[in-house]
């Protein structure tokens, strides 16, 4: 499942890509400071990030899931495209895309013992800038289950073989992020899952984590 | 910039769309005991097993109760290493049943019970059980039991106790079986009393100590007891007449007074033409002297006694009242040469018949039996009444009285019969008998050796036939078996002493039967009625099924006496299909008798010129045909007889 998502992620992107370069003859780069001409910024960085873990308790097992430790990091890909701005200077638009690709671990007490998830990640956010500074951000973050220990949680005399799990999930992600004009950003991020870890283990994932990280702009 | 926008939510629609995919289910695992292996002891149970989980088991108990349900269950815990569980439970009872389940932790809150099994221990003492209790009469029950497992250990007792309490004891009133054995068994009780409700259930003991059975069986003798009545035999049978006695053994709960006869009929079925006939008494018994009866009729009877209240009967017997008229006699020889016999011929009823068996040169008359081999008489002539047709055979043989009927190759090509028993020899009237059962040996008495002695000897010196209480000398051997023998034909010349060469074949070269296995079976050391000895088996023998001869001491010089241990009864069967035993007798030495557990046969010959001669010699250890022994040594004589076959007769 994961594969046909990464395949219509970039089937969808190159269709992105090419409705954009239909749309180059009217793209101003910013060194030329012509008003009313498109900027495009680009940055590219490291991030990384920590917070809290949460799953709901699967319904009929009592595992007694509760919360633990969440740590991510990876590379932030971010775009943002601006108009000139009338005062002459190279401003930030109000809209931008942020994509990263992130290795994730998340860790839930599952009794006396700890339960430990890691995850690719590929959150894919809309960013609107509500200052200069200060974004929102909203969209979606495939995630699939790389592994889990321990391989095996106990409930009584009953064990689920973790070793069998296979988690793909795509979570609602939203959050807040501010952005310093050399590159620094930090951010607040909610991932709300939606799918359940197995069909027979109704447990969903979700989040809350802040992150840091740097972009080194390729194009200003 | 709006088409972008566009083209990022609608790819996000897209991806949305993967959000209602599910991902596919996880293996879960129970836990599950994948083998167990309950082994039960006397007072003990060793468990132990394996189990398939993938999770943690934080501990595991063994539950133990006599209780189906484990309500009285203690329980005990196991250890646990690499998923295997092992405990072992003392201090149970012995021959009791007991459930038990397991009790497996995972944590603080869960655990789960295993499915209920049961064992059973061990029990030292006897398992018995009552099976059945029959009425025989009024007051007579049998009872039928089964010791259905003595777990080893010998049953030294077993029977059945009774009496009036629901639960009876050994200390109650026993009848104890004359058996001590595994298997079924009848008790039967006797002498109870009337219109009474008993209990009895079976017993056995063995060392351990003493068991009763579970199962207690309860009984009510009559309201009332009929006569006790006993059917005796038969005579005087013509084809018109028969006397039939009975005797009244006891006159029940009352008087029987004239009441008591011969019920008498043609069929088993008394109520066919069964008729009751009044006895007269006579003595302790009474009689019927039926006077009308038909000729060649097969006649039902049994006596009866009545008292006021009930009629009691014995057995039933039958005869057959024989035919008018003459009646054949046939008389048969076996072997066909070994004789003739006479009395052949028609008889009338009742006539008085002589038979008479003359036995060929080289054979001995032995007895009289009917075509099928049973025994009839061993009277020559043998007079008999004729009241039907008749077949009888003499037999003859070509052993000679006081030999055993078998035969033993002493060379390639010629053989003997032994005699019944070592020789003895009593001074005081010069008299020589072979001992009566082949076992016997005089030992220590031989050291009352003296020319007048009026006691039994059996160890002589070499040579000394003509004045066996002499010593012996290498000038004159004068075979024992040239004298008269009382038990042995009573003439001189019948026997006579092997030599070592023959004792040799004996032992060692003759060709015989296989017994278990081992070709050319000769010999086997064994103890007979408690005395050691040596077994030799003719040349032509089948070993009977009921009786075990290890085959380890066959042929075998250094085989244990203990390894074949044989009774009277036992022994019997053996002398029957011919075999002989030789006695340990030790060996006299002037008056010292020494050396009790060896066994010392004569030869007849003598070592060179020396004042010595050979004999059998056999011991715990050793078996040899060739031992020299000083003339003057007191050894036993074993005598035989020659055996000569048609062929050389001729």
């Amino acid at each position: 499942m994961f594969k046909k998502f990464l395949i219509t992620v970039l089937a969808l992107s190159f269709c992105d890509i090419t409705f954009a370069q239909e749309q180059q003859d009217q793209w101003i780069w910013p060194d030329q400071h012509i008003e009313d001409a498109l900027y495009l910024h680009i940055g590219l960085g490291p991030t990384i990030g920590g917070g809290l873990a949460m799953a709901t308790n699967p319904s009929f097992f009592d595992y007694d899931l509760k919360s633990g430790f969440a740590y991510q990091g990876g590379v932030a890909f971010n775009i943002n495209v601006s108009h000139h701005s009338s005062l002459g200077l190279i401003g930030i638009g109000r809209w931008g895309v942020e994509i990263e690709a992130l290795y994730g671990a998340k860790s839930y007490k599952a009794g006396n013992k700890t339960l430990l998830m890691n995850y690719l990640e590929i959150p894919m956010l809309l960013q609107f800038y509500l200052t200069q500074g200060l974004l929102v951000e909203a969209g979606l973050t495939p995630v699939k289950l790389i592994n889990a220990s321990p391989n095996y949680l106990q409930s009584g005399n009953v064990t689920a073989d973790m070793g069998t799990m296979k988690v793909n999930d795509v979570m609602i992600s939203a959050g807040a992020c501010f952005k310093t004009p050399f590159g620094l950003a930090i951010g607040l991020r909610y991932n709300l899952g939606v799918s359940e870890w197995a069909e027979n283990f109704h447990s969903k994932t979700s989040t809350a984590m802040a992150s840091i990280s740097y972009l080194f702009p390729l194009i200003k | 910039m709006r088409k972008t926008i566009y083209t990022f939510l609608l790819t996000w629609s897209f991806l949305a769309l993967f959000t209602m995919c599910k991902n596919p289910g996880i293996d879960y695992k129970t836990f599950s005991i994948i083998e167990e292996t309950v082994q039960p002891g006397l007072q003990s149970v060793l468990v132990l097993g394996k189990y398939d989980f993938l999770g943690e088991v934080l501990s595991m108990n063994l539950n133990i109760g006599l209780d189906e349900q484990l309500t009285d269950a203690k329980s005990y815990p196991m250890d646990l290493e690499n998923q295997s569980f092992t405990v072992t439970v003392e201090g149970l009872a012995p021959g009791t049943s007991y459930y038990y389940c397991y009790v497996v932790e995972f944590d603080n809150t869960h655990k789960i019970l295993t499915e209920i099994g049961t064992f059973t221990t061990l029990s030292d003492v006897p398992l018995v059980r009552t099976l059945d209790v029959t009425a025989v009469d009024s007051i007579t029950f049998l009872v039928k039991c089964i010791v259905e497992n003595d777990f080893g250990m010998p049953i030294i007792e077993r029977g059945i106790c009774w009496g009036l309490t629901s639960n009876p004891t050994c200390d109650n009133n026993i009848v104890e079986h004359p058996e001590s054995d595994t298997g079924e068994y009848y008790c039967q009780i006797t002498g109870l009393e009337l219109n009474s409700y008993y209990f009895v259930r079976a017993y056995a003991r063995n060392e351990m100590g003493l068991s009763y059975a579970n199962e207690v069986l309860g009984f009510m003798t009559e309201a009332f007891e009929p006569p006790t009545v006993e059917t005796l035999s038969v005579e005087e049978i013509t084809p018109t007449s028969a006397i039939c006695r009975g005797r009244i053994v006891n006159e029940g709960s009352s008087s029987v007074n004239q009441r008591y006869g011969i019920h008498l009929g043609t069929t088993l079925d008394f109520s066919v033409d069964g008729a009751y006939y009044q006895g007269d008494s006579d003595g302790d018994s009474f009689y019927v002297n039926f006077t009308d009866l038909s000729p060649n009729t097969i006649y039902y009877y049994r006596a009866y006694a009545n008292n006021n209240e009930a009629i009691g009967y014995g057995d039933t017997h039958d005869f057959t009242t024989p035919s008018l008229g003459r009646f054949r006699i046939d008389v048969l020889c076996s072997p066909s040469d070994g004789g003739e016999a006479s009395g052949s011929g028609e008889y009338d009823y009742n006539q008085s018949c002589e038979l008479r068996a003359t036995p060929n040169i080289g054979y001995y008359f032995k007895n009289w039996t009917d075509p099928a081999g049973n025994f009839l008489s061993e009277d020559n002539p043998y007079i008999i009444t004729v009241i039907n047709d008749m077949q009888l055979v003499a037999n003859f043989t070509q052993a000679p009285e006081g030999g055993i009927d078998a035969l033993f190759s002493v060379g390639p090509s010629s053989k003997i019969y032994f005699s019944r028993g070592n020789l003895q020899y009593r001074a005081s009237d010069h008299t020589f008998q072979f001992a009566e059962d082949q076992w016997v040996r005089i030992g220590a008495n031989n050291s009352n050796i003296s020319s007048n002695y009026a006691g039994w000897i059996d160890l002589f010196g070499w040579g000394t036939g003509n004045e066996p209480t002499n010593t012996g000398t290498n000038n004159d051997f004068v075979d024992w078996g040239e004298n008269s023998i009382e038990n042995g034909g009573n003439k001189p010349g019948i026997w006579r002493t092997m030599t070592k060469e023959e004792w040799n074949y004996v032992m060692n070269n003759r060709e015989t039967s296989t017994i278990g296995g081992v070709e050319n079976a000769r010999y086997a050391k064994a103890k007979v009625n408690n005395v050691r000895g040596i077994v030799l088996f003719p040349d032509t023998y089948e070993n009977p099924n009921e009786i075990e001869i290890q085959t380890i001491t066959i042929n075998n010089p250094n085989g244990s006496f203990d390894d074949n241990v044989y009774s009277e009864n036992q022994w019997s069967i053996l002398e029957e299909k011919g075999c002989v035993f030789l006695p340990v007798t030790g060996n006299r030495e002037e008056t010292t008798v020494q050396y009790l557990d060896n066994g010392f046969y004569w030869s007849s010959s003598m070592f060179g010129m020396a004042r010595s001669a050979y004999g059998l010699h056999f011991d715990e250890s050793s078996l040899q045909t060739d031992v020299e022994t000083a003339l003057k040594i007191g050894e036993s004589v074993r005598l035989v007889h020659e055996y000569q076959d048609a062929n050389m007769r001729k």
